[in-house]
């Protein structure tokens, strides 16, 4: 833990501002996607054409010599991912939460690149890392999931997904 | 004339509330296709200031598809296209089935 802290420490030092707009231009291309596809197909679109790309995605880390994500259940990813998003240096902390209701909240605290990106991409969108867990969250509760937009700060995001509990199981 | 496939989608609720295909459509993507095809239309009538959807006709080589409105849900219905048929009739026969799809109790409202 001391020395991943160390090192987020020395990259915060070393990396030129330029890293952070260029991050940022990468939010925004991500957001006007996003933002796009919920504008003219709906949040129906984003789910339906976002969500089975990142779940296929996530089964590549083996292939670059990474510890899998893919858990048994959502707790277990959620574990895996947070443990991998830190791993990155990316954030200092992360939470994914289960509410009472069955809604999920996840957080980015610290994230190295939040200050900059929101800044660039404007605060409209959601967190990338959310969209991959709530995508995850569709895969292990095998219900319809909903993404708000994220609450996007300087120092990271919070984004609310909704998993349809009531609603019939998705293939 | 009988419909081949049928799914209502709510507007509120932004989902697929009710669906009844034949297998070879009825992936959650083939499905979720016709409540992103509500939301694109709704997008091109408030572009061009067309107001609010009453219905929609498409008439492809094989198919027909129809797509009807009533308050905030919209059904979109399959048929097949064996004879040539004036618009205002599949208009009219997607209404009905309408009706009797929303006194099915499973339909949330």
């Amino acid at each position: 833990m001391i020395v991943i802290g160390l090192k987020r420490k020395l990259l915060d030092r070393m990396m030129p501002k330029e890293f952070g707009f260029v991050s940022g231009l990468f939010h925004t291309g991500v957001f006007t996607l996003q933002s796009g596809i919920d504008e003219t197909l709906g949040k129906i679109g984003m789910s339906e054409y976002i969500f089975p790309a990142i779940k296929e995605s996530m089964e590549t880390t083996e292939q670059l010599g990474i510890e899998p994500v893919v858990g048994e259940n959502i707790e277990d990813f959620g574990k895996r991912f947070i443990k991998l998003l830190k791993s990155s240096l990316l954030v200092e902390n992360a939470s994914l939460k289960k509410k009472e209701d069955g809604s999920y909240v996840f957080s980015l605290n610290n994230c190295f690149m939040a200050k900059s990106a929101h800044t660039v991409a404007g605060t409209k969108g959601v967190c990338p890392m959310a969209m991959v867990t709530a995508a995850m969250i569709e895969k292990y509760t095998k219900k319809e999931v909903m993404v708000e937009y994220s609450n996007l700060t300087p120092k990271g995001s919070v984004t609310n997904i909704i998993a349809d509990i009531t609603g019939p199981n998705k293939e | 004339m009988s419909a081949e496939g049928i799914i209502l989608f709510d507007e509120i609720q932004e989902k697929t509330v009710f669906a009844e295909v034949p297998p070879e459509f009825s992936s959650t993507r083939q499905i979720a296709l016709g409540g992103m095809f509500v939301n694109m239309a709704k997008r091109l009538s408030h572009e061009f200031k067309a107001g609010s959807i009453n219905s929609v006709v498409i008439s492809c080589e094989e198919k027909l598809i129809c797509i009807s409105k009533r308050e905030h849900q919209f059904i979109i219905v399959l048929y097949p296209k064996n004879e040539n048929i004036e618009d205002s009739t599949i208009i009219q026969k997607t209404s009905e089935i309408f009706d009797n799809i929303l006194k099915n109790d499973k339909i949330k409202n």
